[in-house]
């Protein structure tokens, strides 16, 4: 999985911040590369799967099991994502 | 017959099932959550606030989705993570009210299954809609 160009990624994440900050209850959450589950307190297992269906709805995209697991913070997610032709 | 149900599930499924809301049934539903608000009970109060006569607790309408999703679809394997209904309209004591559930999203990275929810009265009026997200929990042994 490649890195997103930092205008993919500044493009994914005005994308995915209103979702993160809805599935959280969290008006301003600052979604970046570095935010992870270890982060939010809201970050829970039933929120994950929220956040995961709501993404995947946003971008028209899914990911594989393979791929949430090897997402270890919102970067993975992102590269991810550009990976996939979002925001391409 | 697969073993997992959730790898049976697809966009398009959908199940409907029609509930009568009779007195009785109100009258229990108000027992069991101690709810006895007047515009359920009382026509002459639920009149003077434009209803055409008592009127089902929208809670109560709300739940018979409940037994949809945990018996039908998505089935008892599943569990409801998420739900959002908007009231429509009112359903009066002693009307049946049709409602559909339906498979929008499947989502197996997550085992999660996206449901459009909907409930309309016989002569298709809109009475309730919304959505509920579901998911499957893993099956731990011992």
């Amino acid at each position: 999985m490649g890195k997103a160009s930092p205008e993919q990624e500044r493009k994914i994440i005005e994308m995915i911040t209103p979702v993160f900050r809805s599935v959280f209850e969290d008006d301003k959450l600052v979604v970046n590369r570095t935010l992870n589950a270890n982060m939010v307190a809201e970050w829970d297992s039933l929120n994950h799967i929220t956040l995961v269906v709501e993404l995947e709805q946003l971008t028209g995209t899914q990911f594989t099991s393979d791929e949430l697991a090897s997402m270890a913070d919102v970067g993975g997610l992102i590269d991810c994502l550009a990976g996939k032709g979002v925001a391409a | 017959m697969t073993s997992d149900p959730f790898a049976a599930l697809a966009p398009g499924q959908t199940v409907e099932r029609d509930y009568a809301f009779t007195a009785e049934r109100v009258g229990a539903f108000s027992d069991l959550v101690n709810d006895h608000a007047p515009v359920h009970f009382d026509a002459d109060f639920a009149g003077k606030r434009g209803f055409p006569g008592r009127i089902v607790h929208g809670f109560f309408l709300s739940s018979i989705f409940s037994g949809m999703l945990g018996e039908e679809l998505p089935g008892p394997a599943s569990v409801i993570n998420q739900t959002s209904l908007k009231v429509h309209s009112p359903v009066a004591v002693g009307q049946t009210v049709r409602f559909q559930v339906a498979v929008t999203q499947v989502t197996p990275a997550v085992r999660a299954v996206v449901l459009k929810l909907t409930a309309s009265a016989a002569d298709g009026k809109a009475i309730l809609s919304g959505t509920a997200i579901c998911s499957f929990p893993p099956v731990t042994e011992g």
